[in-house]
């Protein structure tokens, strides 16, 4: 994919989500729930994003990583509820194990959700050609017709959600995106054994490029503000204690957009994985992101913490990012310092 | 803590808790430790009973209805009160109003508010900030001019804690336009049901509702509504943010929560099934915790140690706020991270199904508590304070 293509595209894409249910719309009603109009995956589908990933082989643009994520990070800063994220990193594996779902992924009509490994290892089990037990909270479920699943045995479950044997618990996140948990009995589902950390590894990809997205529009807005916001006769921006602490926070996101760029460069050279920088682009999510918004609601002041705000919005939103498929904790200990990272 | 350790205050502890264990009911503890916002009426019911008990706010005068403790037997009424998760009552009333009544309010206004805090009978709420007037607060711009009976009020306040469940409101209003900032306020008691008067609820990142926009359009109070002197305002709100600033240091409802991190880490697992106190990482994390919260709590018994020297609280009481809500940051982090996603879910109408049951109410409190670095003066505001009036840069 030429960058002018790709330039193309995101320059829609802006324009797209400005269009559909931007942020500053959804926030005003944040209270009857964050979905954006039903019909969207067939927007992207029309739009053609959702052959982005794919290989030219299978009708898609071939489009690396990279470009996926400045998509991704968009669509962060928009907060979107449509899994995109889940959408662009996992289809290119679902194709290269089932090249036949290429067709339906691409046009909008099979649409994922995945849930993260059930905490306690007492997720559903595989037995027989048919998944029982629990799942852990999915992610995307908004628009989803198919649950992918990550087992504690190491394989890969992919189910329909109307399957029979489904039951859901629906919930919300934090961020009002909507979730649930899923009680599976004897379903029938496909399954490939051996994917489940490559899958859980390109939804924390996703996750990381959304994030670094929302940490950029927060930081933007918060900068902005900061210059308008007077206080003592003087814009807030003129107070050394308010321009180092920004100063500070910019370090990070700059910080957060490089590892994001490294990472998909990773992704691209070796599809399979591993993938070093993930885990620490992923704590970094956890730790550093997390806590940069922080400082944004903190400099801000007492709008911020309000529902009216979009701060607020991409705050909890980021809980659900540094949580899901990897939290700051899990992915530390999976550093391995000198081997991978610091090699020559 | 060895200040504590005299057969006195032992004997002291007691008596509270055999009180609290008495007369706290299951339910009233259970909307504590879950809830972020309080019913008025739960806060009430427990202040009612406190106020029976003669305990009704042990830090006023006894003449007044205080209970004569020292300031370490009240430190120790709140350490038992938080661990029994007893409500908080009012605290606009019992620490801001009731206060600044004592100091600068007439014998009538005494007489006329005083036992109505005590008793839990009446609440209030604090009107000092304006959409504009945040940090900067003597930029205010509510205006009360008197009309020869009256002062009519007309503005707008905003962030009014608890204001939809106050009686009673202290306002701070420009009564001279012509003098500086500071030097043309005064306070004035507002009944919420004047007319004039309109609330307006503002959602915070909680998603609850406890503070509220107010807008004052001809609002006529009394004469005798002012507390204290016309135009000396500024000083009478500096002595109240300083009170407050004490109060929100929160120790020991800080200490309670970290009694109840340790909790979360033995009834949450990992993905290995383990429970998570098992894991080298999370034990460092509560260790932190702990550390920095003696560190705080050593703080709060030295300016208590020195009040009951009769000396005004030094240096460490402007460091108290700061570290104090910064720590009750750190502690709701830290639930959130052993919560895992069982965390994530706001509230009942979120789902309960992904909620563990321990981590009942701890979303809410986590996001609600961004607020606690910037209210009751910002941080910001008070390492400036630090600054110039301790350290003279
Ligand atoms: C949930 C909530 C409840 C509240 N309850 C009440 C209440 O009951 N009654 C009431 O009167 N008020 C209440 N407040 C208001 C609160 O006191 C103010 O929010 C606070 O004083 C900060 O003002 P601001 O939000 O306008 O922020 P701003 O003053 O705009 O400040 C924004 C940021 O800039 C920083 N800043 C400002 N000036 C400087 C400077 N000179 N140097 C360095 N940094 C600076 C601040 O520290 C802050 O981080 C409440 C606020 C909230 C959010």
């Amino acid at each position: 994919m030429e960058r002018e293509e790709l330039d193309l595209l995101l320059d829609g894409a802006r324009r797209w989500f400005a269009e559909h249910a931007p942020l500053s719309e959804r926030v005003a009603r944040f209270r009857q729930g964050h979905s954006a109009p039903v019909g969207s995956w067939d927007a992207l589908a029309d739009l053609g994003w959702l052959a982005l990933p794919l290989l030219e082989e299978a009708d898609g643009f071939g489009a690396p990583a990279g470009a996926c994520f400045e998509l991704l990070r968009l669509a962060g800063r928009d907060a979107r509820p449509e899994a995109l994220d889940l959408h662009l990193l996992l289809a290119p594996l679902l194709v290269q194990l089932a090249p036949e779902l290429a067709a339906p992924l691409s046009a909008g009509t099979l649409r994922l959700a995945m849930a993260d490994l059930q905490p306690g290892a007492e997720g559903p089990r595989w037995n027989a050609e048919q998944l029982s037990g629990r799942t852990g909270a999915l992610l995307g479920v908004e628009h989803a017709t198919h649950a992918l699943l990550p087992l504690a045995s190491g394989g890969l479950a992919l189910l329909e959600l109307a399957a029979a044997g489904v039951s859901h618990e629906p919930a919300r996140w934090v961020d009002g995106r909507a979730t649930a948990r899923l009680q599976l009995d004897r379903v029938s589902a496909r399954h490939w054994p051996g994917q489940a950390g490559q899958a859980i590894d390109r939804a924390a990809a996703a996750l990381v490029a959304d994030a670094t997205g929302v940490f950029e529009a927060a930081f933007e807005l918060t900068l902005d503000y900061l210059k308008q916001r007077m206080q003592f006769g003087k814009p807030l921006s003129a107070n050394q204690a308010l321009q180092h602490r920004m100063a500070e926070i910019f370090c990070d996101l700059q910080q957060a957009l490089a590892l994001t760029e490294r990472l998909a460069q990773e992704i691209d050279a070796e599809a399979a994985g591993p993938w070093p920088t993930l885990p620490v682009a992923k704590s970094f999510v956890g730790r550093r992101v997390l806590r940069g918004v922080g400082a944004l609601i903190q400099v801000t002041g007492g709008i911020a913490v309000t529902e009216e705000y979009r701060l607020t919005h991409w705050y909890r939103r980021l809980h659900v990012n540094a949580q899901c498929f990897g939290a700051a904790e899990a992915q530390l200990n999976r550093i391995e310092v000198r081997r991978q990272l610091l090699a020559a | 803590m060895s200040l504590f350790n005299t057969s006195e205050l032992r004997r002291f502890r007691e008596e509270v808790r055999d009180f609290l264990q008495t007369h706290l009911s299951e339910e009233l503890r259970h909307e504590t430790r879950g809830g972020l916002h309080m019913a008025r009426e739960d806060m009430a019911r427990w202040q009612a009973i406190l106020h029976r008990r003669g305990w009704g706010a042990p830090h006023w005068p006894q003449a007044l209805g205080g209970t004569g403790w020292t300031a370490l037997q009240r430190y120790i009424f709140e350490e038992e009160s938080a661990f029994a998760d007893a409500p908080l009552g009012d605290v606009h009333g019992l620490f801001l109003a009731g206060p600044m009544l004592i100091a600068e309010g007439s014998d009538a206004q005494k007489a006329r508010y005083l036992p109505r805090i005590l008793a839990g009978e009446e609440f209030w709420c604090q009107g000092f900030s304006e959409p504009n007037a945040g940090s900067d607060l003597a930029s205010l711009k509510t205006r009360a001019r008197f009309d020869g009976t009256h002062w009519v009020i007309d503005g707008q306040k905003t962030w009014l804690s608890s204001g939809h469940h106050a009686d009673l409101m202290f306002c701070l209003a420009r009564t001279e336009p012509e003098a500086k900032p500071q030097a043309g306020l005064s306070v004035f008691i507002l009944d919420m049901r004047d007319p004039g008067i309109t609330l307006q609820p503002i959602l915070t990142m909680d998603e609850g509702h406890s503070v509220n926009a107010v807008f004052f359009d001809n609002v006529r109070v009394p004469a005798d509504a002012m507390i204290g002197a016309p135009n000396k305002g500024w000083g009478y709100a500096k002595d109240l943010l300083a009170r407050e600033r004490v109060n929100n240091a929160q120790a020991p409802r800080t200490k309670r929560d970290i009694v109840e991190l340790d909790r979360l880490a033995r009834e949450c697992r990992g993905v290995d099934g383990r429970p998570l106190i098992e894991q080298a990482g999370v034990r460092r994390k509560l260790a932190v915790l702990t550390a920095d919260f003696v560190a705080l709590e050593s703080a709060a018994l030295s300016v208590i140690a020195e009040q009951m020297r009769g000396k005004e609280p030094g240096p460490a009481a402007s460091t108290l706020k700061i570290r104090g809500s910064e720590l009750q940051q750190r502690v709701s982090e830290t639930a959130m991270a052993l919560l895992g996603d069982a965390g994530l879910v706001l509230g009942a109408d979120y789902g309960s199904g992904l909620l563990h049951p321990a981590g009942r109410g701890w979303a809410e409190r986590h996001f609600f508590r961004r607020v606690v670095t910037i209210y009751a003066g910002a941080n910001e505001i008070q390492k400036t304070i630090i600054a110039k009036s301790i350290l003279d840069m």
